[in-house]
């Protein structure tokens, strides 16, 4: 008899989708209680739901930091679980990422009233000074510079101060060329994490080059249009679609 | 309103790479173009079409009477150039060609537009200009159904020839996509075109940058090493050669030398630059119908940035004593 269960490999990915699907409708109404532990169930079989809470990291947390709900025991527990399950890889192509998403999740739950010694009991984080060494130059080599500011997008979120967000902040015309290069070529989640650090700069920085209306030079880029485009074009990719929502927050673009 | 551009990203320098790659991109452009003078060639009878036939002599012209215009070449090119407008001018009978044309299709543009660099090397038939300047003062040839970027090429071409123009310039320039100085991620390959050759025609191609309002060069400072990594990755070469023939005609250009190292690794050893990612045709005419375009642009840009960075080094040289 043959299993007509679908794939591990293809179970993680949707498990990563319906949670960010979750997330999303969760930040666009905050009516409805969300609680990260009931998007957990479907996925008793396999540690998928465990596995797409590490890979979210700390978006997984943004409906009770920025859509109002509350934080129970219970998912704490699970974040704290899926932690453990799965640690973050030592070295890698994965590291810097999982590291500085750790380090964010930590932030984040510390900031929702959860001891920090519950956390990380070996006295982990603080964050790193450099991440990952030496940066790409944002002047000669701003497609690699922004590539890599791509994936660390999950870091871009209200008040969360680390080495990548200070590159985002100043280096605005690389952050700008990586956007529009990501257009051009379609490659719309690469855009979507792009301009959700543009809008993470603008919502830190009243005075950031962004948020002036289009300089008379077309020198800097406007968020709103680049997101209602991203909207139409990739919003039906629920990772992306929560990339835009995260960024329509943090520019007060949300109803 | 803030303009900042904290971290504006060129590089300022010259190099001598880049410098080494256009000169040789140039050279042998010149040297395909030269031997491939019998297929520029127009038909020897039956109809012509005025606004295609003539066209490949045109842009040879255009290529040789910048590169004479420069003067900036090896010996071979400053001794090339002259030939090959001399042998373009020769094809069209010394001009009468295009009178003829132009007599019979009064309100056709093309024809000027194929005669200013002829008019800039001083290849000049007088009968023409009588009549261009005729038609270029009537209300009919100031109100033209054309995009504005069409427009400019128009207006640049009586400039060089040196008949009053029918519109201002950069009042036409606004009127561009480039004008508008819109979202640098809604180009597209025509609209690209559109925008290098408002470059070309508001600078005189490189002649005079600040032709080019200040505001249009910041957004092109800005945008153009996108829109060149957008290409290259395409292989669009003959675009490429239009974008690094753009940032020459800037005032502070950014010379890109990875670009044109990839240009001149496009370009065949015979020194033909293939259009873009498509194998080229075998048979000599097919290919050079698909790549003579490319070609000239290569030889102009390769030309124009020579030129440009030697006037740099110039510059920036310690001063003898």
């Amino acid at each position: 008899m043959t299993s007509t269960s679908p794939p591990v490999r293809v179970v993680y990915t949707e498990a990563v989708e319906a949670l960010a699907a979750a997330v999303v409708r969760a930040l666009r109404s905050a009516d409805d209680g969300f609680r990260l532990i009931d998007q957990l169930r479907p996925y008793t079989r396999h540690k998928a739901g465990l596995a797409a809470l590490r890979v979210l990291g700390p978006d997984a947390l943004a409906p009770f930091v920025l859509g109002g709900h509350r934080l129970d025991e219970e998912d704490v527990e699970a974040v704290l679980l899926s932690l453990r399950v799965f640690p973050a890889p030592s070295d890698g192509p994965g590291a810097e990422v999982a590291l500085l998403q750790d380090w964010a999740t930590s932030e984040l739950l510390v900031r929702l009233g959860v001891d920090q010694l519950r956390l990380f009991p070996d006295g982990f984080v603080s964050v790193p000074e450099q991440p990952g060494g030496v940066w790409p130059s944002p002047e000669r080599e701003w497609p690699a510079w922004g590539a890599r500011m791509a994936r660390l997008a999950g870091l871009a979120l209200p008040g969360l101060r680390c080495p990548v967000y200070y590159q985002a902040r100043h280096h605005p015309l690389a952050l700008a060329r990586g956007v529009t290069r990501a257009m051009l070529r379609r490659d719309y989640p690469t855009a979507a994490r792009l301009v959700r650090w543009m809008a993470a700069v603008e919502a830190s920085d009243p005075s950031a080059p962004h948020t002036t209306p289009a300089t008379e030079a077309g020198t800097t880029l406007q968020i709103p249009p680049l997101l209602r485009h991203l909207q139409i074009y990739a919003g039906r990719e629920w990772r992306s679609a929560l990339d835009i929502e995260l960024a329509e927050h943090m520019v007060g673009l949300t109803a | 309103m803030t303009n900042q551009r904290p971290d504006d990203g060129e590089i300022d320098a010259v190099t001598l790479d880049h410098l080494a790659d256009a000169h040789h991109l140039a050279s042998t452009a010149l040297t395909w173009l030269d031997a491939s003078r019998e297929y520029f060639r127009l038909p020897r009878s039956g109809h012509r079409d005025p606004n295609n036939d003539f066209k490949p002599l045109g842009e040879l012209a255009l290529a040789a009477s910048l590169v004479m215009r420069e003067n900036t070449g090896g010996q071979r090119e400053s001794r090339l150039a002259p030939t090959l407008i001399e042998f373009a001018w020769e094809e069209l009978d010394r001009g009468t060609l295009l009178y003829e044309q132009q007599l019979r299709h009064p309100l056709l543009t093309d024809l000027m537009e194929i005669y200013a660099p002829f008019a800039r090397a001083g290849y000049r038939h007088a009968p023409l200009e009588e009549l261009l300047a005729h038609l270029t003062a009537l209300r009919a040839t100031a109100v033209p159904e054309m995009m504005p970027n069409r427009r400019l090429a128009v207006l640049n071409a009586a400039r060089v020839i040196g008949l009053p123009l029918s519109a201002d310039m950069e009042q036409v320039a606004e009127r561009t996509w480039l004008g508008g100085t819109p979202e640098p991620w809604m180009i597209d390959w025509s609209t690209a075109y559109a925008v290098t050759h408002t470059v070309f025609h508001l600078t005189d191609w490189a002649a005079r940058p600040k032709g080019l309002p200040k505001r249009l060069q910041e957004y092109l400072r800005a945008w153009l090493p996108v829109w060149l990594e957008i290409w290259l990755e395409a292989a669009q070469w003959d675009l490429v050669a239009e974008l690094l023939l753009v940032d020459v005609c800037l005032e502070q250009p950014g010379y890109h030398p990875h670009a044109w190292r990839k240009l001149r690794e496009a370009q065949h050893d015979n020194g033909m630059l293939p259009y873009g990612p498509h194998p080229t045709p075998e048979r000599p005419e097919d290919a050079f119908t698909a790549n003579y375009h490319p070609t000239c642009v290569a030889a102009i840009a390769g030309t124009l940035a020579v030129s440009r960075g030697i006037g740099e080094l110039a510059r920036h040289a310690p001063a003898v004593t």
